[in-house]
């Protein structure tokens, strides 16, 4: 690592500083729809032994929702 | 109040369980003897609210941020933030920051000043993702006070039996 690297990674302060997410900030979005699945999912299920599979699947239905708002709305829009 | 006055089910009114929920997310169905879920809630309501946190830095979560000028107004996405009750420890820490940052660069040079500045504002893709993250956490945290609020008479009972059963071990220890 350049030195100028080094100072930077010393330099950081936690929650004081952002963290650069502009080249793969689309992949946030994975994080936050399993959160809602699994909050949701958490609050419906009678017991937690079913979750897994529940959360699994509602986070493939929303992403898979979005990819194809996004498909379309590209193909509209191109 | 409990009773079927109002068309709704036997229950308990339980407005302390969403206190203590919006204070701790999950924090009410561990008091309802739910443990396995308060920390499924607990750590997914958290996690996402740390996360955002770390991605944006403290300047996401800001009461005043949007209000400039709006006579006590309040930033919308701290409507939502704000639902996560440690959200308005950060606004403290966060408009404290700002404070010291203003006397800093905007006052006269002070003896203890550092040569980096107090904190960086998130800008662009780091704001948007820190907000969007710690305001979806409140949210979700509003999801969960609402379940406990309102506590159905076989839910208490339930949790009583739990109670008791824990009552018993700790005799019987």
């Amino acid at each position: 690592m350049s030195e100028s690297g080094v100072m930077l990674v010393l330099g950081y302060r936690p929650f004081l500083e952002p963290v650069s997410v502009d080249g793969w900030w689309p992949l946030l979005l994975l994080p936050v729809v399993l959160a809602m699945a699994t909050a949701y999912k958490t609050l419906r299920v009678g017991g937690l032994r079913s979750l897994a599979g529940e959360v699994a699947a509602l986070t493939g239905q929303v992403v898979g929702l979005l990819v194809l708002i996004a498909v379309v709305l590209w193909w509209l829009t191109r | 109040m409990s009773g079927n006055q109002d068309g709704l089910r036997d229950g308990h009114w339980r407005p302390e369980l969403a206190a203590a929920t919006w204070l701790v997310p999950g924090a009410g169905h561990w008091f309802l003897g739910r443990r396995d879920k308060a920390v499924v809630l607990f750590l997914t309501i958290m996690g996402l609210w740390v996360i955002g946190l770390w991605i944006g830095g403290v300047s996401v979560i800001d009461r005043k941020q949007d209000a400039e000028g709006a006579r006590g107004g309040v930033s919308p996405w701290f409507l939502a933030q704000g639902l996560v009750g440690p959200s308005w420890g950060v606004d403290t820490w966060h408009q404290r920051l700002k404070g010291e940052s203003r006397s800093r660069f905007g006052g006269s040079p002070r003896p203890d000043d550092k040569p980096w500045p107090v904190f960086e504002p998130a800008v662009g893709r780091s704001a948007e993702i820190g907000t969007l993250y710690t305001a979806m956490a409140g949210m979700l945290n509003l999801l969960v006070m609402l379940e406990v609020v309102w506590v159905r008479e076989e839910q208490v009972e339930k949790s009583e039996e739990r109670a008791g059963q824990g009552a018993g071990m700790e005799g019987a220890g």
